[in-house]
């Protein structure tokens, strides 16, 4: 007995002794990544391409600085040649090696080491091979896995973009490129409106609403024959189509008897089911990562707020409630945040909200912001956005701390939608 | 019968020793400062005037709680006298004397400002890791010599994601001296910085 009360005075003793300083805010800086130039073992350039492919991948979302070349006191190849202290000195974090070898079969062979500098240790040893004439294909393999070495998250260095652009009055086009804005291709071109553009899961193809029989309709174009369909309706219109991530359905808005619903296409039988009943306006409808539930913006409270219904059971749950705009919203990829269109007194942010939570959280600092849409990894959010008349599109990273602007095009870029990651 | 009466004198003893423990002030302990209403005693990052506020405190030995009583009865008195403009008068001068009238030891003075320090310090070089409403924290034991020199550093207690554990320890390799605790009196850094921890968090500015 007195054993324990020995034990329990030396206990209180200790926890009442030990201080605790908690840490919160973090540092405004990012951190540092130094992509040293990879080693061809044959003279050639191809190895400084790929390791500058590779490190212009890195900051595209402006979510690492880097160490440029001309900064760098030595260019290791090897772990037996990298030295800790070289980089330490120059308050790197992470660092890239590598090199390039010739297989039999004239192929690249590409070896890749990721370390961590400051606790000194390597988080990856990767090799890749490859033909030299795919070394931009290559560059973003890499990529996607350095990233992932480091951040914990699905590199999204290979998805693509879709998004509507309009140079001049009564001209209309979407296009598709990489996500860094390479590779673009015109989709479609009309004279009327177009809207809304939306991925498939295996990114074949996309849907989007055109205008061009003078009323919207939902058209499904495949990517690769070019080749377009639409969803019978039987004249109404219909607009904003989302693919469910299962491939099974289309969900989107149609106007039966001037009032907006939510409905459900079933890509495999066509037919077409009712969702929502309500006598406001159900629009803007999102699908759960799991298909099995709908976001949707409704004014059914009097004002635009986020609703989510569970199909299954028909039940409607209202998500937001403060502010008096709340809409076009999107789930992320955990399925239980969501970003969306914040409006208060007329001006309009990106914000998050986590769905069981109250608070709604702004990320965007400009005004006049809309039509988010998340990266398939759930970090990163490109919206459109207006500057000088100019329609363009701006990005951030969901902790706010980084932001970037896309090549401006000539003519307003609308309606952005990343494509998911292919398996 | 003994040993009702062995236990209750244990349990005696345990509360008087537990009781000593608790009031005398040779260390910094959380359920302490839940008294004070006014130092920012919460593990905040001090601005300059902050610090200069309190090393300009007077350290009295005022009973706070006694005299704060008093002006509270002083208050509703005259709001049933209904005079407004003095009342705002003396809500400051009770707002002032109860400011003064905490018992703040030297020790713990010096010790809230090394702790805003070294917050200063730990939150310039950890770089955070982005996470969508993840609320998670990581605890990281920290030795020190009273050179500053951090001697040793442990994870006490993970927050279950790899990445966030890196970058706190990252954040502390990347600092080899805490230097805020170099002019601290040798006795408060013994009981306070010798062995400390640092709790990371994910949420919060």
């Amino acid at each position: 007995m007195r054993l324990f009360l020995v034990i329990f005075i030396i206990f209180s003793l200790v926890s009442s002794a030990q201080l605790k300083i908690e840490i919160s805010k973090g540092s405004e800086s990012l951190p540092k990544i130094a992509i040293v130039p990879f080693k061809s073992s044959f003279a050639s350039t191809t190895g400084d391409n790929l390791s500058s492919l590779v490190e212009s991948n890195l900051i595209l979302f402006g979510e690492f600085d880097k160490l440029s070349k001309s900064e760098m006191l030595s260019f290791p190849h090897s772990e037996e040649n990298f030295y800790f202290r070289d980089w330490k000195v120059l308050e790197v974090d992470y660092a890239v090696i590598g090199n390039l070898l010739i297989s039999d079969a004239n192929d690249l062979v590409i070896n890749y080491t990721v370390i961590d500098i400051a606790l000194n240790k390597i988080l990856l040893k990767g090799d890749i091979s490859g033909k030299n004439s795919d070394l931009e294909q290559i560059s973003k393999i890499i990529s996607n896995r350095v990233y992932k070495s480091i951040t914990g998250l699905k590199g999204v260095f290979n998805t693509k973009l879709a998004y509507i652009l309009n140079p001049i009055k009564d001209s209309y086009m979407i296009y598709i490129s990489d996500i860094d804005g390479s590779d673009e291709k015109l989709l479609f071109k009309s004279s009327s409106p177009l809207m809304s553009p939306s991925w498939s899961s295996d990114r074949k193809k996309l849907a989007y609403v055109s205008f061009e029989k003078g009323y919207p309709e939902i058209f499904i174009q495949n990517l690769t024959s070019g080749k377009r369909s639409y969803i019978e309706t039987l004249g109404m219109s219909n607009s904003a189509p989302v693919w469910s991530p299962n491939s099974k359905y289309i969900s989107f808005v149609m106007s039966m008897s001037g009032n907006p619903d939510i409905y459900l296409y079933n890509l495999r039988n066509k037919k077409i089911s009712r969702l929502t009943t309500h006598y406001g306006i159900d629009t803007e409808p999102a699908w759960s990562p799991d298909s099995k539930k709908i976001l949707f913006t409704s004014n059914r409270s009097g004002s635009p707020q986020i609703y989510e219904l569970t199909i299954s059971s028909g039940r409607i749950k209202r998500i937001t409630l403060d502010g008096d705009y709340n809409a076009r919203a999107r789930y992320f990829p955990n399925g239980k945040d969501i970003v969306l269109v914040h409006g208060n007194n007329g001006i309009f942010h990106i914000a998050t909200k986590n769905l069981k939570k109250r608070f709604i959280n702004p990320i965007s600092k400009t005004s006049l912001d809309e039509s988010p849409t998340i990266s398939p990894n759930g970090n990163i959010i490109i919206y459109a956005t207006k500057k000088d008349n100019q329609g363009f599109l701006a990005g951030s990273t969901i902790n706010g701390r980084s932001k970037f602007t896309l090549p401006v095009k000539e003519g307003s870029v609308r309606e952005p939608a990343w494509s998911p990651l292919l398996n | 019968m003994t040993n009702t009466a062995i236990g209750f004198f244990c349990s005696l003893s345990a509360h008087l020793l537990l009781f000593v423990f608790l009031t005398v002030d040779f260390s910094l302990s959380d359920n302490k400062f839940e008294n004070f209403s006014y130092i920012p005693v919460k593990f905040i990052s001090l601005p300059e005037e902050n610090i200069k506020k309190i090393k300009s405190l007077k350290i009295s030995k005022l009973k706070k709680n006694k005299e704060i009583i008093q002006s509270k009865a002083l208050i509703e008195k005259n709001i049933i006298n209904k005079l407004p403009i003095e009342l705002d008068l003396l809500a400051k001068k009770i707002l002032d004397q109860d400011l003064m009238s905490i018992k703040i030891s030297n020790e713990t003075k010096e010790v809230q400002i090394t702790i805003g320090l070294i917050q200063q310090r730990i939150n310039s070089v950890w770089k955070k890791p982005s996470l969508i409403n993840q609320d998670i924290k990581v605890e990281i034991n920290i030795n020190l010599a009273p050179s500053g020199e951090i001697l040793n550093f442990k994870l006490v207690e993970s927050s279950g994601n790899k990445i966030f554990d890196d970058s706190a320890l990252s954040a502390i390799s990347n600092i080899s001296f805490l230097p805020e605790v170099i002019n601290l009196d040798i006795r408060y850094f013994e009981r306070n910085f010798r062995s400390f921890n640092l709790v990371f968090k994910s949420i919060g500015d």
